[in-house]
């Protein structure tokens, strides 16, 4: 009677888990790709985040903070990949694709020059421009995301903005 | 305004993105295999302590020649040295022939006796070439490895918190010892190896740790700090501390662990790093992955030298070439991405194109050109 009960449990489980997976994995891909900027690593990125999800599915009682719940995972893999920013994190492909995911070429470059300089922003200070301007989340939701206080989640995204403005200066205003 | 370009940009950069659906079974694969290399680095680190027992009594004894019809090959040169697909050529140009791309690397560190320790993505793992080319591998949890200054060992951690230290003249890694783990971010790495017998670690934002043939302890200054590198004299310490001044970098020093003091400061750069005789650092703001520029500092952190690449390139990579210059790996966004390893002097002389131009991916999805840590 236990193992019916167990068994039942697992299958409620692995299905309660396609269920989520199927609904939510192609935004959480995005949001992948924006904090890594390399596709390759936001699909790697993205499947190791949502084995330890899987891993914690028990653990995640209140099934309306999952998106939270991952969010918080793919941040931390994320950020401990990078580890201070030093150490580079390229993830194997059997093709190198001939060109980028997407190539601007709309107001005269204006589009390439916002995406370069979110390229070259801190890797945190990116996963705050992401979750703020991409996931659309509160400073605070931001700030319990990735562990830090709503001042910096302020101070991070005026910056990227001051920054944004210097680089493109007159167009972007 | 710029804040709704920011927004469009990045929604339309997000929506150009279709990749393969994972289904359950790719998932609970990787969950699996985590689980599994979780269980098998438990298996591990128990038969290291056992190899370790063994090394011991023959440490103790004072007994340290490994042959007495050899003499140590003299040092190599552990900086310079550049991977590029197949190929990783050596500072004294001799070349190794490696079945690895640039892009499957995250980390790697030449030793002074010539091994290669490289650190692999997908699947992830250690991989040692010795001078001759042999290749052995061993598991690894956060990928990356870290080679101490002067190239005397190289070190990563296992799954489950075993540091793993592989030293200059010997074949087989041993475990110094095991640092707890959070179970669901894993977040601990290897902040700096200051030899054989001492790693120091951290938790991603300040260095917690150190781990000594003496055992694991915590790591304890004044104040909270990340150890990112050490002279190869052991001296001085380059470290990163937070500061209100800058929330996200914080700030940038040369420690002293004798006096435990701060001996220079700046909050205008962070990843410090020391020229192989240890008068110069390079130093860069910006960890996203591309850098707009690369500095040289002295050990008074005034800088020295701002290398900025031309036109829209960008830096990928840098590391010491010797001790009077670095190289640089750059690269551009262009459809047809250009790559180069640039040879910059400290004092300001003219920069020099080693390798390059080659086409190859752009900044973002890969590197033509890896240059050992």
């Amino acid at each position: 009677m236990l193992t019916e009960q167990t068994e039942v449990t697992a299958v409620d489980r692995d299905t309660d888990f396609t269920a989520y997976l199927e609904a939510r994995q192609a935004r959480l891909l995005r949001t992948a790709y924006l904090l890594t900027g390399d596709q390759h690593q936001a699909e790697d990125l993205l499947q190791t985040s949502l084995a330890k999800l899987y891993l914690a599915w028990d653990k995640v009682r209140d099934r309306d903070s999952v998106d939270a719940y991952v969010r918080r995972i793919m941040v931390n893999e994320n950020n401990s990949l990078w580890r201070r920013g030093w150490r580079r994190r390229e993830t194997a492909t059997d093709q190198v694709p001939e060109t980028a995911p997407f190539h601007d070429t709309y107001d005269e470059g204006v589009g390439a020059e916002v995406w370069r300089v979110v390229q070259t922003l801190p890797r945190k200070a990116r996963a705050v421009v992401v979750l703020r301007y991409y996931e659309q989340l509160t400073e605070a939701e931001t700030a319990d995301v990735l562990g830090i206080s709503v001042g910096t989640v302020k101070s991070q995204c005026s910056r990227a903005l001051a920054t944004l403005r210097e680089r493109i200066g007159e167009e972007a205003r | 305004m710029s804040q709704d370009m920011l927004e469009r940009e990045l929604a339309r950069r997000a929506d150009d993105v279709h990749g393969a659906p994972l289904s359950f079974a790719d998932v609970r694969g990787r969950a699996v295999s985590i689980r599994r290399r979780r269980r098998a680095s438990v298996a591990g680190a128990v038969a290291a302590v056992v190899a370790l027992v063994v090394i011991v009594p023959t440490a103790l004894s004072g007994d340290t020649t490994r042959s007495d019809d050899v003499d140590p090959a003299p040092p190599r040169q552990v900086t310079g040295a550049v991977l590029e697909d197949g190929q990783i050529t050596l500072a004294d140009g001799e070349e190794l022939p490696v079945d690895l791309r640039a892009t499957d690397v995250s980390t790697w560190v030449v030793l002074d006796d010539g091994q290669v320790v490289v650190a692999r993505n997908n699947p992830g793992r250690i991989d040692v070439y010795s001078p001759d080319g042999e290749r052995r591998d061993y598991p690894v949890g956060d990928t990356a490895v870290v080679g101490s200054t002067d190239g005397d060992a190289a070190a990563w951690i296992e799954e489950d918190g075993t540091v793993r230290v592989l030293a200059s003249g010997e074949t087989e890694p041993v475990a110094l010892g095991q640092v707890e783990v959070d179970p669901l971010t894993g977040g601990v790495m290897i902040d700096a190896v200051l030899g054989p017998d001492r790693v120091l670690v951290g938790n991603g934002s300040w260095t917690t740790t150190e781990v000594t043939a003496d055992g694991v302890r915590p790591f304890e200054t004044d104040r909270r700090l990340t150890v990112s590198a050490a002279r190869s004299d052991g001296s001085l310490w380059a470290v990163q501390y937070p500061d209100d001044s800058d929330p996200q970098f914080g700030c940038a020093g040369l420690y002293d662990p004798a006096s435990s003091a701060l001996v220079a400061e700046s909050c205008d750069t962070a990843l410090l790093r020391f020229s192989p005789d240890g008068a110069h650092l390079t130093g860069a703001i910006g960890d996203g992955g591309t850098w707009a520029s690369v500095e040289v500092f002295d050990t008074d952190l005034r800088q020295l030298l701002s290398f900025e690449p031309e036109g829209d390139q960008v830096v990928k990579d840098w590391a010491w070439a010797d001790d009077q210059s670095l190289l640089v790996v750059v690269s551009d966004f262009s459809d047809d991405p250009q790559w180069s390893v640039v040879r910059v002097p400290v004092d300001g002389g003219p920069t020099t194109v080693e390798s390059g131009p080659t086409p190859g991916p752009a900044p973002d999805l890969g590197a033509t050109f890896l240059l050992s840590d």
